[in-house]
């Protein structure tokens, strides 16, 4: 019988919901590292899209609208994008996928993906229009597109990694 | 006392679920207010992302020394198998700048000598401090760098950021132990240069490509590839000189210039302070009336 008023269970009960937001805002700081190997262009990932479309598509209660909201401003000031950009994006993507929620329940993987593939299109493309719009200045697209696919590639791993948080969080004692 | 659970829930599951529509309106608004006011004013978040930044600088240094470890070996694995042609290479540098280098004793030398038929006072020496680059923006939409080293180390905006004496960006934003660094190639930077050797004026301008153009340039103007494209020192943000790249390519509509140095590989930068920054907020007003017209 667990206890639920005793203090580790508030402590595990915390932590626990706690887990996929820090572990988002890691992702996103370990993103800004300078993840460079001579010769190869810098590896540029929206570690936080990813991280946002798992949970919102999975557990929307351990990654509230508020630590997406975070996440975004966090992945602005760090990448020094405009501020609002990273945190408006990720807010959209977050109401659409749990609005969406339905659509996926039972699909497999390789449509978990194709909708992410879909979601990273759209966010990339309007993350151009919004900073050519604030830049008042049409900026180049390739490098979004570049973002786009390598984030698209690497999604599988990020989210395996995902889905054993996802269930060491859920196990009960 | 006791609560009758399932009515609580009955009452609260669409109180919560409010609540949570609210949430998500107001973030959603927030994120939309924060853009406008970002763009009206840039300056408005400068000191919050300065002191968020100055936050995660420490977890950023400490990651990125690992990570210039692998990046290290990784380029020593790959040079092992040039090393033959690049000694051969290196030898006959090595015969040309000890030719050089007897020039230049002799140079300096009688630079020394006129100074003092002169009464020349030079000018002050400059300070510099070598940061280690702890993060770099990945490219998307900006260029620039963070590096560990801000107000406490003696960085200020404004400040060259030089690798190889080739001017890589200059300090954009300060924090107490981290600033960062707008690059040559970022869409926001303009620098005033000059052709080395016809002297003639120009604006390096970045376009977050890897390569920067060149712009305000007369139309009946030739410059050749391979020219060397050094600051030329107006505005007085930096000093004349500064090599910062050559022609790659000319075209009828643009000029391209290759930066020496690529400016988000490199591991580590000197920041110089030429105790030229008197002028900066000045220089950004013209270059910007510059490029609205």
């Amino acid at each position: 019988m667990i206890d639920r008023n005793s203090a580790w269970y508030k402590i595990d009960f915390v932590a626990r919901r706690a887990t996929p937001f820090l572990l988002t805002m890691m992702l996103v700081i370990i993103a800004q590292a300078p993840l460079k190997v001579s010769g190869v262009a810098p590896v540029t990932l929206s570690v936080g899209l990813i991280s946002v479309y798992y949970w919102a598509l999975h557990r929307p209660s351990m990654l509230p609208v508020t630590a997406v909201f975070c996440t975004g401003l966090l992945q602005d000031i760090l990448a020094f994008t405009p501020m609002g950009l990273g945190a408006l994006s990720l807010v959209i993507v977050y109401g659409v996928m749990v609005s969406q929620r339905r659509l996926f329940y039972g699909k497999s993987f390789v449509f978990v993906w194709w909708g992410f593939a879909m979601t990273a299109v759209a966010v990339g493309t309007m993350r151009w229009l919004l900073v050519s719009m604030i830049e008042g200045n049409t900026v180049l697209f390739m490098p979004s597109i570049i973002e786009c696919v390598l984030t698209v590639i690497l999604y599988p791993i990020f989210g395996y990694c995902f889905v054993l948080v996802h269930r060491s969080l859920a196990q009960e004692h | 006392m006791k609560y009758n659970r399932g009515s609580v829930l009955r009452f609260a599951a669409p109180v919560r679920n409010l609540a949570q529509r609210f949430a998500y309106i107001f973030v959603l608004f927030g994120a939309l207010a924060i853009i406008l006011i970002g763009r009206a004013d840039q300056q408005i978040f400068e000191r919050v992302r300065v002191s968020v930044t100055d936050v995660v600088a420490p977890i950023l240094d400490a990651l990125s020394r690992p990570v210039a470890t692998i990046s290290e070996i990784i380029q020593e694995a790959r040079s092992l198998s040039k090393i033959r042609e690049e000694n051969r290479q290196l030898k006959t540098e090595n015969a040309q700048l000890t030719q050089w280098q007897s020039a230049a004793r002799a140079l300096a030398a009688e630079n020394e000598k006129l100074r003092h038929l002169l009464g020349f006072t030079p000018d002050n020496v400059t300070k510099s401090v070598t940061a280690r680059v702890i993060g770099d923006s990945g490219g998307t939409f900006v260029r620039n760098i963070l590096i560990n080293a801000g107000r406490r180390a003696g960085i200020a905006k404004g400040q060259a950021a030089l690798v190889n004496f080739s001017l890589i960006g200059r300090v954009h934003e300060v924090g107490e132990r981290s600033a960062r660094v707008l690059l040559i190639t970022d869409l926001n930077s303009r620098i005033p240069v000059v052709v080395e050797t016809t002297r003639q004026r120009a604006v390096l301008a970045g376009d977050n490509s890897d390569r920067p153009r060149l712009l305000h340039l007369p139309d009946n103007v030739s410059i050749k590839k391979g020219e060397r494209i050094v600051t030329s020192g107006h505005g007085g943000v930096f000093p004349p000189g500064l090599p910062v790249g050559i022609v790659a390519q000319t075209t009828e509509t643009a000029v391209v210039v290759k930066p020496f140095v690529h400016g988000e590989k490199v591991e580590f930068t000197r920041l110089i302070d030429f105790g030229l920054t008197g002028v900066l907020t000045d220089l950004e007003k013209r270059t910007e009336a510059v490029a609205g017209q």
